[in-house]
């Protein structure tokens, strides 16, 4: 396989222009095609090249923690490289994966190996730099360990691989891969000689490709909307800001991982909750917020670190609650307790409130650890709303068609029914709660086909309350928030985390912590009240179909939320981080490259066209001698292969007096033109030329005589 | 009816073994078709489509399913146009005789092909015997140092596989070779090939494969034409080696040659050189050609020599056998252009003594003797004694070659010794213990090596 000139730096280009890394770019283009100009070259040995080889793993080991650590960080550090040049790639994204990170600056990581292969005076490396982290086996079994490092075609596929890793429009990625393409199969086609042949069918190639992928991503739209919505349904449960899609009426099993969302610090007693999203509209399995772009900016208390969200009372019952809680998995929206009046410590651009309480967080750091104050007694939720019935929406009291007459029926029977017998909110809360345990509900996960109505038009809910009497938390909130309704009590549906597990003085919050219960406004006190009546045991339940491996992810998650809070507690030292991020970079490659020239005993040698290097390869090589050498093989004396000059001279050449003595001098001009002066050369060199004119003329009697 | 119910349950189906033994078999076929009908830029263009296709799969997220697209066709367009092309093609080969194993042997093909135009890059390929291992083999032999093998690598026994192919592999098969054919004429391809094991390679079908327009892809033309080539052991150089015995002179060989003779046998004339005795020179030769001839003789003085080879081999061990039929070929290779005539016994299926010698057998059909002989997983130990024993009168020395350094086979080199017949034992053993002064232990790893310090 032939690799064409520049494809290297052609794909190299290619990265740069769909990354907009431009000013890396350029500089690594400059320096990969350079060597054709630049004369310089040093010998690099085996271990150099491994150094290159660990200093690449090191940085790419480095990437990959860091952009799981940090992935906003990650994200900033290649705005930072950027300098200021926008371009599809972070145009497009708020966030990588660590994957994603660390393929889009590949060519970067493997850049200095790259560079190594261009300026070298020694041979090109072997794939064995990579022994080190290459298995036993392979190291010793495997064939291609032992054969040269192809070093443009390999650069020029990582270079193409993370500039795949794009997302830009249609022809700005396959147009130039595809010229890239074809220029290396021309390189490699057969024959010269079918040329039109080639050209027309690799350009009805493109041609096809082209509508093929446009086809393919059409297929795909229609395979994501046909079939991943609704795995992805079975498997998760998807919280966004306006909505709530629920499990209910779906068959399927819900267990959510065991990654870590938040840790607490607080004296409250477990079981406790943590409220986050509030809905108060149902309508087909799914909840949703009405009037949620009504948001409210909270002025933060002069240090960009506090925030009031109202006043607080004067109260015995007044707590703190200490939360570090992973802003990427919640988007923002800060799981609080009930009755919370005052963030601290908690460094974001923004915090915005809606009518219902829900508290969003704008521009912070990957993981935040914040205070939360907060008072049972302040169980409203809004902040400087008017602590009247005006934030009870009309949606509060709704119950759809679909479920009205299940629910008008068990209120009836309950005596709930618009509450005639004029109970008190909690006394209604109460009995919806005994209805619950007294009918047998079940807490249950994993909903079978036969747990869900026959009758597509039958409610889920109408069913779980009359027929199934199983289901999960989803089901719980939703049937009580629809009885209160019907009893007349406002009621909202509230999704949160359920806090049970403690280790070491803290709480840990999972995302398999979950939970959704309902709030009911109590008109005679004024007050939000939480209403959860999932059976008690319902975490035991979800334990017990906990997969075997979950202790180690639990571990893994545990190890993964501890290194993420150490380095959110060193970035907060260190505010300028991601300069000092990128400034270890330039230190650890600066100092690798000092290492290899100055100490490790490199012989560096400048090669200009006259250069010593070239001098020495030259020397002795202009030698007149050599057209005497050539004469007399021309006349049929044969040189056996190895045979020296003076014993060919000597042994087959007659009359070899002169040419033996000249060839004496050839041999020192030769292997010591030092020590053989100028006129000394002047001198050999005509007495080289009258004897080649004498060869010369025998050579041309000898055949004018035959 | 009991009995035989009892069979049937104590039948092992190996249904595991069975399903590896399939899919590597398909691999194995899979692996040969692309090599065969891929180029190596149409292989990385394969493995790339497959990653591309892996890595592109949500087309949202990155523009990957672009960059599988453009592969995926490029392969598809230069497949189907590599499907197109019928090619007639005429074909013959000139192989040699015999071969040895790893040396490069070249022999000529004659292609005639059918068309007006020049074809570039064309490969030619011999495919030699199918190595994929009987499902039997596969399941009862055993790789060696198996057993320091990881769990995972014993229960997929991947290894084990491929062990056995590059034991059984007689002839690397790779496209490397590329031609260039011309269409209006009979076009002579020098073919290279390294036999990689010995024995009777047997070349019957020869692949010829056109590259399609985009270099991707090949057509393939499969010939069958039979031929076979006898591959010789390998053998290594043993300078100065003296066989055991071979300074004393054979007086019985005159009478076992046919030729009957003086003290010298004739050879042949050659010109005179200085320094040639007068008495060679042949004055009738030298009279009619007006210059100095001289006859070459040969000293009919020749000593006989025996090669006892031990056979017996564990199935495990045969690797190693290999090694020691090279060991062999090696030491008899030391009598070329000696006056060493010799006599090779063994014991396979029955005994043999195969002799060299004049108006005997040649050396070289004795290393054709050793191209195909077999280990023997029958321990013949007493027919070998036997045949030892009534061969013994007639040799002057001995070489004994096993790989069983037991206390049975010392009585060998006891025997010899009591008749009198200088010997040298050759133990190819990894255990240096028992090595004494004619009792060389030879160990796996550097045989070679010490065969070439050998005296």
């Amino acid at each position: 396989m032939k690799t064409p000139k520049y494809i290297a730096a052609g794909t190299l280009l290619l990265w740069t222009v769909l990354t907009g890394f431009w000013i890396p770019g350029i500089i690594m283009i400059l320096l990969a095609e350079g060597y054709r100009w630049v004369d310089r070259r040093w010998e690099f040995s085996e271990s150099d090249d491994k150094r290159f080889v660990n200093a690449m793993v090191i940085s790419t080991a480095v990437g990959i923690a860091y952009s799981w650590i940090n992935p906003q960080g990650a994200f900033t550090l290649l705005e930072t490289v950027q300098l200021g040049v926008s371009s599809d790639v972070l145009a497009t994204r708020q966030t990588f994966q660590a994957y994603e990170f660390i393929i889009l600056i590949l060519p970067i990581l493997f850049f200095p190996i790259f560079w190594a292969t261009k300026y070298r005076l020694s041979p090109q490396p072997k794939f064995s730099i990579f022994s080190r982290y290459l298995p036993s086996k392979i190291k010793s079994e495997a064939k291609w360990i032992d054969k040269e490092l192809p070093a443009d075609g390999g650069y020029a596929i990582i270079c193409a691989a993370s500039a795949c890793k794009t997302q830009s429009e249609a022809l700005t990625f396959f147009v130039p891969f595809s010229i890239i393409l074809l220029w290396f199969l021309f390189e490699n086609r057969p024959g010269k000689r079918n040329f039109p042949m080639w050209i027309s069918h690799s350009l009805v190639a493109v041609v096809i490709a082209f509508f093929v992928f446009s086809g393919l991503r059409t297929m795909q739209a229609i395979f994501q909307e046909k079939f991943i919505n609704y795995i992805a349904q079975l498997t998760q449960r998807d919280v966004v800001p306006d909505h709530a899609k629920t499990m209910i009426g779906k068959a399927g099993k819900i267990r959510l991982s065991g990654k870590i969302v938040a840790r607490a610090e607080t004296n409250i007693k477990a079981p406790f909750l943590l409220q986050q999203d509030f809905y108060n509209k149902f309508t087909r399995g799914e909840w949703h917020m009405s009037n949620f772009k009504t948001v409210t900016n909270v002025l933060d208390d002069g240090d960009l670190e506090s925030w009031t969200l109202r006043l607080p009372l004067n109260s015995s019952t007044n707590s703190k609650i200490k939360l570090y809680h992973s802003l990427k998995l919640d988007g923002g929206r800060l799981p609080l307790p009930m009755g919370s009046f005052r963030l601290s410590s908690l460094p974001v651009g923004e915090v915005l409130t809606n009518i219902y309480g829900r508290v969003t967080v704008v521009d912070g750091p990957g993981l935040l650890t914040y205070e939360v104050d907060h008072s049972p007694s302040l169980n409203h939720l809004a902040q400087k709303i008017d602590l009247s019935k005006k934030d009870v929406t009309k949606h509060e009291s709704i119950v759809g068609s679909r479920e009205i007459i299940a629910v008008e029926k068990i209120c009836s029977d309950l005596g709930i029914l618009r509450n005639t017998n004029n109970y008190s909110e909690k006394r209604i809360a109460q009995i919806v709660s005994d209805f619950f345990v007294n009918e047998g509900f079940q807490y249950a996960t994993r909903i079978k086909q036969e747990d869900l109505p026959e009758n597509r038009s039958t409610s889920a809910i109408s069913h779980f309350l009359q027929t199934s009497k199983k289901g999960h938390c989803e089901y719980f909130a939703t049937a009580t928030t629809l009885l209160m309704r019907k009893a007349n009590v406002p009621t909202r549906y509230v999704v949160g985390y359920s806090v049970t597990e403690k280790k070491d003085d803290k709480y840990i919050i999972r995302e398999r912590d979950a939970h959704a219960w309902c709030q009911y406004y109590s008109s005679s006190q004024n007050k939000w009240f939480n209403l959860d009546t999932t059976p008690a045991d319902w975490k035991e339940q979800d334990k017990s179909f906990a997969s075997r491996f979950e202790p180690l992810g639990d571990f893994i998650n545990n190890a993964q939320f501890h290194a993420s809070r150490i380095f959110w507690i060193w970035v907060r030292k260190v505010q300028e981080f991601d300069v000092l991020m990128g400034g270890l970079l330039v230190i650890f490659f600066g100092f690798l490259i000092f290492r290899i020239m100055r100490h490790q005993k490199q012989s560096r040698t400048k090669l200009t066209h006259n250069s010593n290097y070239e001098k020495w390869q030259k020397m002795g090589m202009d030698s007149a001698f050599f057209t005497i050498i050539s004469q007399l093989e021309k006349m049929g004396y044969h040189r056996a292969d190895g045979e020296t000059l003076i014993h060919w001279i000597t042994h087959r050449i007659p009359n070899n007096e002169n040419l033996l003595a000249l060839a004496q001098q050839h041999n020192q001009y030769r292997f010591d033109p030092a020590g053989f002066p100028e006129h000394k050369k002047q001198n050999f060199f005509s007495m080289v030329d009258s004897e080649y004119r004498v060869l010369a003329s025998q050579n041309s009697d000898h055949k004018n005589s035959n | 009816m009991g009995k035989k119910a009892k069979k049937d349950k104590s039948k092992k189906w190996y249904l595991f073994e069975r399903y590896l033994y399939w899919n590597y078999r398909k691999f194995y076929t899979f692996g040969k078709w692309m090599q065969l009908r891929f180029s190596p830029s149409g292989r990385m263009l394969a493995v790339l489509t497959g990653i591309t296709g892996a890595l592109g799969a949500d087309t949202t997220s990155s523009v990957t399913y672009q960059a599988f697209s453009l592969l995926l066709i490029l392969l598809g367009v230069s497949f189907i146009t590599s499907l197109s092309g019928r090619w007639q093609i005429k074909a013959t080969r000139h192989s040699p005789r015999v071969a040895s194993v790893g040396e490069e042997c070249h022999y000529t093909i004659g292609v005639s092909i059918k068309t007006k135009k020049v074809i570039e890059g064309v490969y030619v390929v011999e495919l030699g015997p199918d190595p994929r291992p009987q499902f039997m083999e596969f399941v009862k032999l055993r790789e060696p140092l198996e057993h320091k093998r990881n769990f995972v690598d014993k229960f997929y026994a991947y290894y084990r596989w491929k062990w056995l192919i590059s034991i059984n592999e007689m002839l690397d098969s790779s496209v490397t070779q590329k031609f260039t054919l011309f269409g209006d004429r009979e076009n002579k391809l020098i073919v290279r090939i390294t036999p990689k094991k010995r024995g009777i390679l047997r070349l019957t079908q020869l692949y010829f494969g056109i590259p399609s327009s985009t270099g991707l892809t090949y057509s393939i033309v499969h010939k069958e034409i039979p031929g076979s080539i006898l591959v010789l052991p390998e053998r290594f150089p043993i300078r100065g080696y003296e066989f055991p015995g071979a300074n004393t002179p054979d007086t019985g060989a005159m009478a076992r040659g046919q030729m009957g003779g003086t003290e010298e046998e004739f050879l042949s004339l050659r010109d005179y050189r200085p320094g040639d005795p007068i008495k060679q020179i042949h004055w009738p030769s030298s009279a009619k050609t007006r210059k100095l001839i001289v006859k070459e003789t040969q000293s009919l003085s020749r000593a006989r020599c025996g090669i006892i080879l031990d056979v017996y081999c564990k199935i495990e061990d045969a690797l190693d056998f290999e090694k020691l039929v090279s060991i062999t070929a090696s030491i008899a290779s030391q009598t070329e252009n000696k006056s060493i005539d010799l006599d090779f016994l063994f014991v396979g299926s029955e005994a043999h003594c195969f002799s060299t010698g004049p108006g005997q057998g040649e050396l070289d059909q004795l290393m054709e003797v050793l191209a195909t002989i077999q280990y023997s997983s029958e321990d013949n130990w007493t027919s070998l004694v036997k045949v030892v024993e009534e061969n013994s009168e007639q040799i002057q020395g001995a070489v004994f070659l096993t790989m069983n350094g037991d206390e049975t086979r010392d009585e060998m080199q006891k025997y010899l010794d009591l008749q009198g017949i200088p010997n040298q034992v050759f133990v190819l053993s990894d255990n240096k213990k028992s090595e004494s002064r004619n009792r060389v232990i030879l160990t796996r790893d550097d045989y070679t090596q010490q065969l070439q310090s050998l005296k």
